[in-house]
Protein backbone atom coordinates (compact mmCIF):
# COMPACT_ATOMS: atom_id res chain seq x y z
CA UNK A 1 0.00 0.00 0.00
CA UNK A 2 2.79 2.40 0.99
CA UNK A 3 4.78 1.50 -2.11
CA UNK A 4 1.71 1.87 -4.34
CA UNK A 5 0.84 5.27 -2.90
CA UNK A 6 4.43 6.39 -3.26
CA UNK A 7 4.64 5.32 -6.91
CA UNK A 8 1.34 7.03 -7.80
CA UNK A 9 2.27 10.17 -5.84
CA UNK A 10 5.68 10.42 -7.50
CA UNK A 11 4.05 9.99 -10.90
CA UNK A 12 1.65 12.86 -10.21
CA UNK A 13 3.76 15.17 -8.09
CA UNK A 14 7.30 14.50 -9.30
CA UNK A 15 10.06 12.29 -7.92
CA UNK A 16 10.76 14.67 -5.02
CA UNK A 17 7.19 15.97 -4.85
CA UNK A 18 8.56 19.16 -6.38
CA UNK A 19 5.31 19.97 -8.17
CA UNK A 20 3.43 20.04 -4.87
CA UNK A 21 6.07 22.28 -3.28
CA UNK A 22 6.03 24.59 -6.30
CA UNK A 23 2.26 24.85 -6.13
CA UNK A 24 2.31 25.56 -2.38
CA UNK A 25 4.86 28.31 -2.94
CA UNK A 26 2.78 29.84 -5.73
CA UNK A 27 -0.27 29.74 -3.46
CA UNK A 28 1.69 31.45 -0.68
CA UNK A 29 2.82 34.18 -3.09
CA UNK A 30 -0.78 34.67 -4.27
CA UNK A 31 -2.08 34.78 -0.70
CA UNK A 32 0.48 37.21 0.69
CA UNK A 33 0.56 39.28 -2.52
CA UNK A 34 -3.20 39.79 -2.64
CA UNK A 35 -3.69 40.25 1.12
CA UNK A 36 -0.81 42.75 1.09
CA UNK A 37 -2.72 44.88 -1.42
CA UNK A 38 -5.41 45.38 1.19
CA UNK A 39 -8.27 44.90 -1.29
CA UNK A 40 -11.13 42.95 0.29
CA UNK A 41 -14.45 41.60 -0.96
CA UNK A 42 -17.45 40.35 0.98
CA UNK A 43 -17.45 36.66 0.16
CA UNK A 44 -19.85 34.42 2.05
CA UNK A 45 -18.20 31.33 3.57
CA UNK A 46 -20.73 29.26 1.64
CA UNK A 47 -19.07 30.39 -1.63
CA UNK A 48 -15.72 29.16 -0.34
CA UNK A 49 -17.19 25.78 0.63
CA UNK A 50 -19.05 25.50 -2.67
CA UNK A 51 -15.89 26.33 -4.56
CA UNK A 52 -13.97 23.72 -2.56
CA UNK A 53 -16.43 20.97 -3.40
CA UNK A 54 -17.46 21.82 -6.97
CA UNK A 55 -14.10 22.89 -8.35
CA UNK A 56 -12.15 20.04 -6.77
CA UNK A 57 -14.77 17.48 -7.74
CA UNK A 58 -14.84 18.65 -11.36
CA UNK A 59 -11.04 18.62 -11.74
CA UNK A 60 -10.89 15.21 -10.05
CA UNK A 61 -13.61 13.92 -12.35
CA UNK A 62 -11.68 15.14 -15.37
CA UNK A 63 -8.51 13.42 -14.15
CA UNK A 64 -10.31 10.15 -13.43
CA UNK A 65 -11.79 10.15 -16.91
CA UNK A 66 -8.61 11.08 -18.76
CA UNK A 67 -7.27 8.52 -21.18
CA UNK A 68 -3.65 9.13 -20.23
CA UNK A 69 -4.24 7.39 -16.89
CA UNK A 70 -4.91 4.14 -18.68
CA UNK A 71 -1.67 4.36 -20.68
CA UNK A 72 0.54 5.48 -17.82
CA UNK A 73 -0.63 3.05 -15.22
CA UNK A 74 -1.14 -0.10 -17.20
CA UNK A 75 2.01 -1.65 -15.78
CA UNK A 76 0.87 -1.08 -12.21
CA UNK A 77 -2.65 -2.13 -13.00
CA UNK A 78 -1.65 -5.48 -14.52
CA UNK A 79 0.13 -6.52 -11.32
CA UNK A 80 -1.75 -8.51 -8.69
CA UNK A 81 -2.32 -5.74 -6.17
CA UNK A 82 -5.32 -5.85 -3.91
CA UNK A 83 -8.20 -3.90 -5.47
CA UNK A 84 -9.06 -1.79 -2.42
CA UNK A 85 -5.39 -0.86 -1.88
CA UNK A 86 -5.00 0.09 -5.53
CA UNK A 87 -8.13 2.25 -5.53
CA UNK A 88 -7.25 3.94 -2.22
CA UNK A 89 -3.68 4.72 -3.33
CA UNK A 90 -4.75 5.99 -6.74
CA UNK A 91 -7.62 8.14 -5.43
CA UNK A 92 -5.47 9.42 -2.54
CA UNK A 93 -2.55 10.42 -4.77
CA UNK A 94 -4.72 11.92 -7.46
CA UNK A 95 -6.71 13.76 -4.79
CA UNK A 96 -3.57 15.27 -3.25
CA UNK A 97 -2.40 16.26 -6.73
CA UNK A 98 -5.76 17.88 -7.52
CA UNK A 99 -5.99 19.79 -4.23
CA UNK A 100 -2.34 20.87 -4.17
CA UNK A 101 -1.89 21.92 -7.78
CA UNK A 102 -5.39 23.03 -8.79
CA UNK A 103 -7.59 23.93 -5.81
CA UNK A 104 -5.00 25.44 -3.48
CA UNK A 105 -3.83 28.35 -5.71
CA UNK A 106 -7.38 29.48 -6.43
CA UNK A 107 -8.57 28.92 -2.89
CA UNK A 108 -5.65 30.97 -1.54
CA UNK A 109 -6.80 33.81 -3.82
CA UNK A 110 -10.36 33.58 -2.46
CA UNK A 111 -9.11 33.42 1.13
CA UNK A 112 -6.85 36.43 0.55
CA UNK A 113 -9.71 38.43 -0.95
CA UNK A 114 -12.31 37.52 1.68
CA UNK A 115 -12.43 37.79 5.45
CA UNK A 116 -12.59 34.25 6.78
CA UNK A 117 -12.23 32.65 10.19
CA UNK A 118 -9.78 29.77 10.65
CA UNK A 119 -12.68 27.36 11.17
CA UNK A 120 -14.19 28.45 7.85
CA UNK A 121 -10.89 27.86 6.06
CA UNK A 122 -10.58 24.41 7.65
CA UNK A 123 -14.18 23.64 6.58
CA UNK A 124 -13.35 24.74 3.02
CA UNK A 125 -10.32 22.43 3.01
CA UNK A 126 -12.55 19.60 4.21
CA UNK A 127 -15.01 20.49 1.44
CA UNK A 128 -12.19 20.10 -1.10
CA UNK A 129 -11.36 16.66 0.29
CA UNK A 130 -15.08 15.90 0.08
CA UNK A 131 -15.01 16.93 -3.59
CA UNK A 132 -12.23 14.40 -4.25
CA UNK A 133 -14.14 11.62 -2.51
CA UNK A 134 -17.41 12.57 -4.18
CA UNK A 135 -15.95 12.29 -7.69
CA UNK A 136 -14.16 9.05 -6.87
CA UNK A 137 -17.32 7.56 -5.39
CA UNK A 138 -19.50 8.53 -8.37
CA UNK A 139 -16.85 7.23 -10.74
CA UNK A 140 -16.72 3.86 -9.01
CA UNK A 141 -20.47 3.53 -8.57
CA UNK A 142 -21.04 4.48 -12.20
CA UNK A 143 -20.34 1.03 -13.56
CA UNK A 144 -16.91 0.29 -12.19
CA UNK A 145 -17.57 -0.81 -8.62
CA UNK A 146 -18.21 -4.45 -9.36
CA UNK A 147 -14.96 -4.90 -11.28
CA UNK A 148 -11.37 -5.30 -10.12
CA UNK A 149 -9.78 -1.90 -9.68
CA UNK A 150 -7.38 -2.50 -12.52
CA UNK A 151 -10.15 -2.61 -15.03
CA UNK A 152 -11.32 0.84 -14.00
CA UNK A 153 -8.60 2.27 -16.21
CA UNK A 154 -9.00 -0.19 -19.03
CA UNK A 155 -12.71 0.54 -19.15
CA UNK A 156 -11.93 4.05 -20.27
CA UNK A 157 -10.42 2.80 -23.48
CA UNK A 158 -13.29 0.41 -24.08
CA UNK A 159 -15.87 3.13 -23.49
CA UNK A 160 -14.06 5.53 -25.80
CA UNK A 161 -14.05 3.01 -28.63
CA UNK A 162 -17.58 1.68 -28.18
CA UNK A 163 -19.39 4.12 -30.39
CA UNK A 164 -17.08 3.85 -33.38
CA UNK A 165 -16.95 0.77 -35.59
CA UNK A 166 -17.04 1.10 -39.36
CA UNK A 167 -17.87 4.49 -40.80
CA UNK A 168 -18.34 5.78 -44.30
CA UNK A 169 -15.65 7.92 -45.86
CA UNK A 170 -16.35 11.43 -47.03
CA UNK A 171 -14.21 13.19 -49.51
CA UNK A 172 -15.04 16.75 -48.54
CA UNK A 173 -14.75 18.60 -45.27
CA UNK A 174 -12.48 15.89 -43.91
CA UNK A 175 -11.02 17.99 -41.12
CA UNK A 176 -14.50 19.14 -40.09
CA UNK A 177 -15.54 15.50 -39.87
CA UNK A 178 -12.42 14.80 -37.83
CA UNK A 179 -13.12 17.65 -35.42
CA UNK A 180 -16.78 16.74 -35.10
CA UNK A 181 -15.82 13.15 -34.24
CA UNK A 182 -13.32 14.47 -31.69
CA UNK A 183 -16.12 16.40 -30.00
CA UNK A 184 -18.60 13.52 -30.18
CA UNK A 185 -16.08 11.02 -28.80
CA UNK A 186 -15.42 13.24 -25.79
CA UNK A 187 -18.93 13.86 -24.53
CA UNK A 188 -17.53 15.73 -21.52
CA UNK A 189 -16.11 18.34 -23.91
CA UNK A 190 -19.60 18.80 -25.30
CA UNK A 191 -20.94 19.19 -21.76
CA UNK A 192 -18.16 21.70 -21.07
CA UNK A 193 -19.28 23.76 -24.10
CA UNK A 194 -22.88 23.69 -22.82
CA UNK A 195 -21.62 24.68 -19.37
CA UNK A 196 -19.94 27.72 -20.95
CA UNK A 197 -23.27 28.66 -22.52
CA UNK A 198 -24.82 28.38 -19.04
CA UNK A 199 -22.19 30.72 -17.62
CA UNK A 200 -22.81 33.11 -20.51
CA UNK A 201 -26.53 33.15 -19.63
CA UNK A 202 -25.87 33.74 -15.91
CA UNK A 203 -23.24 36.40 -16.40
CA UNK A 204 -25.66 39.29 -17.23
CA UNK A 205 -27.60 38.37 -14.09
CA UNK A 206 -24.45 38.99 -12.06
CA UNK A 207 -23.97 42.26 -13.89
CA UNK A 208 -27.53 43.33 -13.09
CA UNK A 209 -27.01 42.66 -9.37
CA UNK A 210 -23.42 43.85 -8.95
CA UNK A 211 -22.95 46.17 -11.86
CA UNK A 212 -23.95 49.30 -9.96
CA UNK A 213 -20.73 49.06 -7.97
CA UNK A 214 -18.78 49.41 -11.20
CA UNK A 215 -18.44 52.71 -13.05
CA UNK A 216 -19.10 51.03 -16.43
CA UNK A 217 -21.62 48.21 -16.60
CA UNK A 218 -20.46 47.34 -20.12
CA UNK A 219 -17.26 46.15 -18.49
CA UNK A 220 -19.21 43.08 -17.44
CA UNK A 221 -20.19 42.44 -21.04
CA UNK A 222 -16.54 42.63 -22.10
CA UNK A 223 -15.59 40.28 -19.29
CA UNK A 224 -18.30 37.96 -20.54
CA UNK A 225 -16.72 37.97 -24.01
CA UNK A 226 -13.43 37.00 -22.39
CA UNK A 227 -14.87 34.26 -20.18
CA UNK A 228 -17.08 32.73 -22.89
CA UNK A 229 -14.04 31.87 -24.98
CA UNK A 230 -12.33 29.77 -22.27
CA UNK A 231 -13.29 26.51 -23.98
CA UNK A 232 -10.11 24.71 -22.98
CA UNK A 233 -10.82 21.14 -24.20
CA UNK A 234 -11.46 22.32 -27.74
CA UNK A 235 -8.48 24.67 -27.67
CA UNK A 236 -5.93 21.93 -26.85
CA UNK A 237 -6.65 19.58 -29.73
CA UNK A 238 -3.01 19.48 -30.89
CA UNK A 239 -1.45 19.77 -27.43
CA UNK A 240 -3.28 16.68 -26.23
CA UNK A 241 -2.13 14.63 -29.23
CA UNK A 242 1.66 14.61 -29.68
CA UNK A 243 1.46 12.34 -32.71
CA UNK A 244 -0.97 14.69 -34.43
CA UNK A 245 1.39 17.58 -33.75
CA UNK A 246 4.27 15.57 -35.26
CA UNK A 247 2.26 14.66 -38.35
CA UNK A 248 0.99 18.19 -38.92
CA UNK A 249 4.53 19.54 -38.78
CA UNK A 250 6.12 16.82 -40.87
CA UNK A 251 3.71 16.85 -43.81
CA UNK A 252 3.54 19.59 -46.43
CA UNK A 253 0.55 21.89 -46.63
CA UNK A 254 -0.94 20.39 -43.50
CA UNK A 255 -0.69 23.62 -41.58
CA UNK A 256 -3.21 25.56 -43.62
CA UNK A 257 -5.31 22.51 -44.44
CA UNK A 258 -5.79 21.82 -40.75
CA UNK A 259 -5.49 25.32 -39.32
CA UNK A 260 -8.33 26.93 -41.32
CA UNK A 261 -11.01 24.31 -40.52
CA UNK A 262 -9.81 24.15 -36.92
CA UNK A 263 -10.15 27.91 -36.52
CA UNK A 264 -13.57 27.66 -38.19
CA UNK A 265 -14.58 24.88 -35.82
CA UNK A 266 -13.52 26.92 -32.80
CA UNK A 267 -15.43 29.92 -34.16
CA UNK A 268 -18.58 27.81 -34.57
CA UNK A 269 -18.19 26.47 -31.03
CA UNK A 270 -17.75 29.98 -29.58
CA UNK A 271 -20.76 31.46 -31.37
CA UNK A 272 -23.44 29.71 -29.22
CA UNK A 273 -21.81 30.97 -25.99
CA UNK A 274 -21.60 34.52 -27.35
CA UNK A 275 -25.20 34.30 -28.59
CA UNK A 276 -26.30 33.17 -25.11
CA UNK A 277 -24.42 36.05 -23.53
CA UNK A 278 -25.92 38.69 -25.82
CA UNK A 279 -29.47 37.27 -25.61
CA UNK A 280 -29.37 37.02 -21.83
CA UNK A 281 -27.88 40.51 -21.59
CA UNK A 282 -30.58 41.91 -23.85
CA UNK A 283 -33.42 40.47 -21.74
CA UNK A 284 -31.92 41.26 -18.33
CA UNK A 285 -30.18 44.58 -18.95
CA UNK A 286 -31.10 45.61 -22.49
CA UNK A 287 -29.37 47.81 -25.00
CA UNK A 288 -27.92 45.13 -27.28
CA UNK A 289 -27.79 46.43 -30.83
CA UNK A 290 -26.24 45.53 -34.14
CA UNK A 291 -22.90 47.00 -33.00
CA UNK A 292 -22.74 44.51 -30.13
CA UNK A 293 -23.57 41.62 -32.44
CA UNK A 294 -20.88 42.61 -34.95
CA UNK A 295 -18.45 43.09 -32.08
CA UNK A 296 -19.27 39.62 -30.72
CA UNK A 297 -18.80 37.99 -34.13
CA UNK A 298 -15.47 39.77 -34.64
CA UNK A 299 -14.26 38.83 -31.16
CA UNK A 300 -15.34 35.20 -31.58
CA UNK A 301 -13.52 35.09 -34.91
CA UNK A 302 -10.33 36.65 -33.54
CA UNK A 303 -10.43 34.46 -30.47
CA UNK A 304 -10.84 31.33 -32.62
CA UNK A 305 -7.95 32.31 -34.91
CA UNK A 306 -5.71 33.15 -31.94
CA UNK A 307 -6.54 29.86 -30.19
CA UNK A 308 -5.90 27.82 -33.36
CA UNK A 309 -2.63 29.68 -33.99
CA UNK A 310 -1.56 29.17 -30.39
CA UNK A 311 -2.20 25.44 -30.76
CA UNK A 312 -0.43 25.11 -34.08
CA UNK A 313 2.62 27.22 -33.30
CA UNK A 314 2.94 26.83 -29.53
CA UNK A 315 1.36 23.55 -28.48
CA UNK A 316 1.78 22.55 -24.84
CA UNK A 317 3.87 19.39 -25.01
CA UNK A 318 5.39 19.07 -21.55
CA UNK A 319 2.27 18.12 -19.59
CA UNK A 320 2.18 15.19 -17.21
CA UNK A 321 -1.51 14.59 -16.67
CA UNK A 322 -4.46 15.65 -18.79
CA UNK A 323 -5.56 17.81 -15.88
CA UNK A 324 -2.28 19.77 -16.12
CA UNK A 325 -2.96 20.38 -19.78
CA UNK A 326 -6.51 21.57 -19.12
CA UNK A 327 -5.33 23.94 -16.38
CA UNK A 328 -2.19 25.26 -18.06
CA UNK A 329 -2.04 29.06 -17.61
CA UNK A 330 -1.76 29.41 -21.41
CA UNK A 331 -5.53 29.01 -21.59
CA UNK A 332 -5.98 32.50 -20.14
CA UNK A 333 -3.89 34.26 -22.79
CA UNK A 334 -6.54 34.32 -25.53
CA UNK A 335 -9.38 35.28 -23.14
CA UNK A 336 -7.20 38.07 -21.72
CA UNK A 337 -6.44 39.39 -25.21
CA UNK A 338 -10.13 39.06 -26.12
CA UNK A 339 -11.08 41.03 -23.00
CA UNK A 340 -8.57 43.77 -23.85
CA UNK A 341 -9.79 43.88 -27.45
CA UNK A 342 -13.39 44.05 -26.25
CA UNK A 343 -12.53 46.96 -23.94
CA UNK A 344 -10.65 48.72 -26.72
CA UNK A 345 -13.38 48.23 -29.35
CA UNK A 346 -16.05 49.01 -26.75
CA UNK A 347 -14.53 52.37 -25.85
CA UNK A 348 -14.28 53.24 -29.53
CA UNK A 349 -17.75 52.27 -30.75
CA UNK A 350 -20.12 51.95 -27.75
CA UNK B 1 22.65 10.30 -59.20
CA UNK B 2 22.65 11.67 -55.67
CA UNK B 3 19.28 12.33 -54.14
CA UNK B 4 20.30 13.51 -50.70
CA UNK B 5 23.61 14.40 -49.14
CA UNK B 6 24.22 15.23 -45.51
CA UNK B 7 27.61 15.90 -43.95
CA UNK B 8 28.62 16.60 -40.37
CA UNK B 9 25.16 16.40 -38.85
CA UNK B 10 24.94 16.77 -35.10
CA UNK B 11 21.57 16.67 -33.36
CA UNK B 12 20.39 16.90 -29.78
CA UNK B 13 17.32 17.13 -27.60
CA UNK B 14 19.33 18.72 -24.77
CA UNK B 15 22.25 20.84 -25.89
CA UNK B 16 24.60 19.12 -23.44
CA UNK B 17 24.00 15.64 -24.87
CA UNK B 18 24.40 15.14 -28.60
CA UNK B 19 22.66 12.13 -30.09
CA UNK B 20 24.11 12.47 -33.60
CA UNK B 21 27.76 13.49 -33.69
CA UNK B 22 29.07 14.32 -37.14
CA UNK B 23 26.74 12.01 -39.06
CA UNK B 24 27.36 11.71 -42.84
CA UNK B 25 24.96 10.06 -45.27
CA UNK B 26 24.42 10.02 -49.00
CA UNK B 27 21.32 8.59 -50.63
CA UNK B 28 21.16 7.87 -54.34
CA UNK B 29 18.09 7.89 -56.50
CA UNK B 30 16.10 4.68 -56.67
CA UNK B 31 17.78 2.64 -54.00
CA UNK B 32 16.83 1.02 -50.72
CA UNK B 33 19.05 1.93 -47.79
CA UNK B 34 18.82 0.18 -44.45
CA UNK B 35 19.80 1.94 -41.25
CA UNK B 36 20.70 -0.39 -38.43
CA UNK B 37 22.02 0.17 -34.95
CA UNK B 38 21.48 -0.69 -31.33
CA UNK B 39 18.91 1.09 -29.19
CA UNK B 40 19.89 4.70 -28.64
CA UNK B 41 22.27 4.77 -31.62
CA UNK B 42 20.36 7.70 -33.14
CA UNK B 43 18.27 6.10 -35.92
CA UNK B 44 14.98 7.70 -34.94
CA UNK B 45 16.71 10.98 -34.14
CA UNK B 46 18.10 11.10 -37.67
CA UNK B 47 14.63 10.42 -39.08
CA UNK B 48 13.22 13.17 -36.91
CA UNK B 49 15.84 15.60 -38.22
CA UNK B 50 14.99 14.61 -41.81
CA UNK B 51 11.31 15.21 -41.14
CA UNK B 52 11.98 18.62 -39.61
CA UNK B 53 10.85 17.65 -36.13
CA UNK B 54 14.03 18.52 -34.25
CA UNK B 55 15.16 22.09 -33.84
CA UNK B 56 18.44 21.26 -32.13
CA UNK B 57 20.82 20.34 -34.91
CA UNK B 58 23.75 21.66 -36.91
CA UNK B 59 25.06 20.43 -40.22
CA UNK B 60 28.03 21.43 -42.33
CA UNK B 61 26.56 20.44 -45.72
CA UNK B 62 23.15 19.31 -46.86
CA UNK B 63 21.59 19.07 -50.29
CA UNK B 64 18.64 17.46 -52.00
CA UNK B 65 18.93 16.87 -55.74
CA UNK B 66 21.99 19.14 -55.71
CA UNK B 67 20.14 22.11 -54.22
CA UNK B 68 20.38 23.42 -50.68
CA UNK B 69 18.18 21.37 -48.40
CA UNK B 70 15.94 22.86 -45.75
CA UNK B 71 14.27 20.17 -43.68
CA UNK B 72 11.18 22.27 -42.97
CA UNK B 73 10.71 23.63 -46.48
CA UNK B 74 7.51 22.60 -48.21
CA UNK B 75 9.52 21.74 -51.34
CA UNK B 76 11.41 19.04 -49.41
CA UNK B 77 8.36 18.01 -47.42
CA UNK B 78 6.55 17.39 -50.73
CA UNK B 79 9.33 15.03 -51.78
CA UNK B 80 9.25 12.76 -48.76
CA UNK B 81 6.81 10.91 -46.57
CA UNK B 82 7.66 9.29 -43.24
CA UNK B 83 6.08 6.33 -41.50
CA UNK B 84 6.97 6.57 -37.84
CA UNK B 85 7.61 3.61 -35.55
CA UNK B 86 4.59 4.51 -33.45
CA UNK B 87 1.92 6.79 -34.76
CA UNK B 88 -1.39 7.57 -33.14
CA UNK B 89 -2.14 10.68 -35.17
CA UNK B 90 -5.34 11.48 -37.06
CA UNK B 91 -7.14 8.92 -34.97
CA UNK B 92 -10.60 10.19 -35.87
CA UNK B 93 -10.01 9.57 -39.59
CA UNK B 94 -10.64 6.27 -41.32
CA UNK B 95 -7.81 4.98 -43.49
CA UNK B 96 -9.63 6.18 -46.64
CA UNK B 97 -10.14 9.62 -45.16
CA UNK B 98 -6.53 9.79 -44.04
CA UNK B 99 -5.33 8.78 -47.50
CA UNK B 100 -7.53 11.44 -49.13
CA UNK B 101 -6.29 14.03 -46.64
CA UNK B 102 -2.62 13.17 -47.21
CA UNK B 103 -3.04 13.13 -51.00
CA UNK B 104 -4.58 16.59 -50.70
CA UNK B 105 -1.67 17.78 -48.57
CA UNK B 106 0.91 16.41 -51.02
CA UNK B 107 -1.21 17.38 -54.05
CA UNK B 108 -0.70 13.87 -55.41
CA UNK B 109 -2.88 10.99 -56.50
CA UNK B 110 -2.53 7.71 -54.62
CA UNK B 111 -1.49 4.82 -56.84
CA UNK B 112 -1.77 1.08 -56.51
CA UNK B 113 -3.89 1.39 -53.37
CA UNK B 114 -6.05 -1.67 -54.02
CA UNK B 115 -3.01 -3.93 -54.52
CA UNK B 116 -1.45 -2.60 -51.35
CA UNK B 117 -4.65 -3.12 -49.37
CA UNK B 118 -4.89 -6.65 -50.65
CA UNK B 119 -1.22 -7.38 -49.99
CA UNK B 120 -1.42 -6.12 -46.42
CA UNK B 121 -4.80 -7.86 -45.86
CA UNK B 122 -6.28 -4.55 -44.88
CA UNK B 123 -9.57 -4.68 -46.82
CA UNK B 124 -11.94 -5.02 -43.90
CA UNK B 125 -10.37 -2.12 -41.97
CA UNK B 126 -10.24 0.61 -44.58
CA UNK B 127 -13.37 2.32 -43.27
CA UNK B 128 -12.62 1.88 -39.58
CA UNK B 129 -11.44 4.84 -37.54
CA UNK B 130 -7.67 4.70 -37.01
CA UNK B 131 -8.16 4.91 -33.24
CA UNK B 132 -10.04 1.62 -33.33
CA UNK B 133 -7.34 -0.27 -35.25
CA UNK B 134 -4.77 -2.51 -33.59
CA UNK B 135 -1.14 -1.33 -33.56
CA UNK B 136 -0.30 -3.55 -36.53
CA UNK B 137 -3.26 -2.45 -38.62
CA UNK B 138 -2.58 1.20 -37.85
CA UNK B 139 0.99 0.66 -39.04
CA UNK B 140 -0.39 -0.90 -42.23
CA UNK B 141 -2.59 2.17 -42.82
CA UNK B 142 0.46 4.47 -42.73
CA UNK B 143 2.60 2.07 -44.78
CA UNK B 144 -0.05 1.76 -47.51
CA UNK B 145 -0.34 5.56 -47.57
CA UNK B 146 3.44 5.92 -47.92
CA UNK B 147 3.78 3.39 -50.71
CA UNK B 148 0.68 4.67 -52.53
CA UNK B 149 1.90 8.25 -52.39
CA UNK B 150 5.15 7.28 -54.10
CA UNK B 151 7.31 10.14 -52.83
CA UNK B 152 10.86 10.53 -54.08
CA UNK B 153 12.09 9.65 -50.61
CA UNK B 154 10.12 7.24 -48.47
CA UNK B 155 11.30 7.11 -44.86
CA UNK B 156 10.28 4.15 -42.73
CA UNK B 157 11.13 4.00 -39.04
CA UNK B 158 11.00 0.41 -37.77
CA UNK B 159 8.43 -0.58 -40.42
CA UNK B 160 8.36 -4.26 -39.42
CA UNK B 161 7.31 -3.63 -35.81
CA UNK B 162 3.78 -4.82 -35.15
CA UNK B 163 3.27 -6.52 -38.52
CA UNK B 164 2.21 -10.14 -38.85
CA UNK B 165 4.27 -12.67 -40.80
CA UNK B 166 2.38 -12.33 -44.10
CA UNK B 167 2.34 -8.55 -44.02
CA UNK B 168 6.07 -8.52 -43.22
CA UNK B 169 6.76 -10.61 -46.31
CA UNK B 170 4.62 -8.27 -48.37
CA UNK B 171 6.40 -5.26 -46.89
CA UNK B 172 9.75 -6.69 -48.00
CA UNK B 173 8.47 -7.00 -51.55
CA UNK B 174 7.14 -3.44 -51.40
CA UNK B 175 10.49 -2.07 -50.23
CA UNK B 176 12.39 -4.06 -52.82
CA UNK B 177 9.95 -2.98 -55.56
CA UNK B 178 9.87 0.67 -54.54
CA UNK B 179 13.14 1.38 -56.35
CA UNK B 180 11.07 1.84 -59.52
CA UNK B 181 9.50 4.95 -57.98
CA UNK B 182 12.08 6.39 -55.62
CA UNK B 183 14.40 5.84 -52.68
CA UNK B 184 13.54 4.10 -49.45
CA UNK B 185 15.42 4.81 -46.26
CA UNK B 186 14.38 2.56 -43.44
CA UNK B 187 15.56 1.78 -39.95
CA UNK B 188 15.17 -1.64 -38.46
CA UNK B 189 16.27 -3.93 -35.69
CA UNK B 190 15.43 -6.97 -37.76
CA UNK B 191 18.49 -8.12 -39.68
CA UNK B 192 16.40 -10.12 -42.12
CA UNK B 193 14.47 -7.05 -43.21
CA UNK B 194 17.73 -5.29 -43.99
CA UNK B 195 19.49 -8.15 -45.77
CA UNK B 196 16.50 -9.06 -47.91
CA UNK B 197 15.70 -5.61 -49.20
CA UNK B 198 18.63 -3.19 -48.99
CA UNK B 199 21.07 -2.12 -51.67
CA UNK B 200 23.14 -0.50 -48.98
CA UNK B 201 23.28 -0.88 -45.21
CA UNK B 202 24.68 1.69 -42.82
CA UNK B 203 25.45 0.80 -39.23
CA UNK B 204 24.86 3.62 -36.82
CA UNK B 205 26.90 3.64 -33.63
CA UNK B 206 26.79 6.34 -30.97
CA UNK B 207 25.57 8.96 -33.40
CA UNK B 208 28.00 8.29 -36.25
CA UNK B 209 28.08 5.80 -39.10
CA UNK B 210 30.56 3.16 -38.08
CA UNK B 211 30.28 0.74 -41.01
CA UNK B 212 28.73 0.47 -44.46
CA UNK B 213 27.79 -2.59 -46.49
CA UNK B 214 26.96 -2.67 -50.15
CA UNK B 215 25.77 -5.28 -52.67
CA UNK B 216 27.41 -8.63 -52.00
CA UNK B 217 28.75 -7.47 -48.65
CA UNK B 218 25.24 -7.39 -47.21
CA UNK B 219 25.16 -10.59 -45.26
CA UNK B 220 23.46 -11.16 -41.94
CA UNK B 221 26.59 -12.58 -40.35
CA UNK B 222 28.75 -9.60 -41.31
CA UNK B 223 26.21 -7.09 -40.04
CA UNK B 224 25.66 -9.08 -36.85
CA UNK B 225 29.41 -9.04 -36.33
CA UNK B 226 29.50 -5.26 -36.81
CA UNK B 227 26.71 -4.82 -34.28
CA UNK B 228 28.40 -7.16 -31.84
CA UNK B 229 31.61 -5.16 -32.17
CA UNK B 230 29.56 -2.04 -31.52
CA UNK B 231 28.11 -3.64 -28.39
CA UNK B 232 31.60 -4.44 -27.08
CA UNK B 233 32.71 -0.83 -27.63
Amino acid sequence: MKMLTSSFAKEFLGVRYERALKSIMISAVIFFGVSGCGYRLDIAPFILYLFGVVFTASVMWQSLNSKDAEERFKNIVMMPFESSALIASYVGSLGVHTICTKTLPLMSLLIALGKFEVTEIVTAAAAAVGGVLLSAAIYLIKGHASKPAGYVFYDLAVLAGKSSGVVKSRRHGLVWTYLFRYLMTHKNYLVNSLFLCGIAILFPYMASTMGEELPDKNMFLYMGFGIACVNTPLCVLISCDHDLDRSLHSMPGCGLKFFVPYAGFLFMSLCPAYACLLTSWHFLIGGIGIVHIIMAVCLAFLSAVMSAAMEYFFPILNWKTESDLMHNPRKYIVPAITLLLACFIGTLVI
Amino acid sequence: MKLLEIKGLSAWYNADKKILKGFDLELNENEAVGLIGLNGAGKTTFIKVLTGLIKGYEVSEKSFRGSDLKFRDNAFKNSRYAVFAEDDSFKYFTFREYLTYVCGAYKKKAQGVEELIEGFHFGEFENTLLKDLSTGNRKKAFLITGFALRPELLILDEPVNGLDFESTEFLYSCIAGYKKYGTVLFSSHILESITLTSDRVVVLENGVISKKFEGEEIKAEAIREALRYEDVN
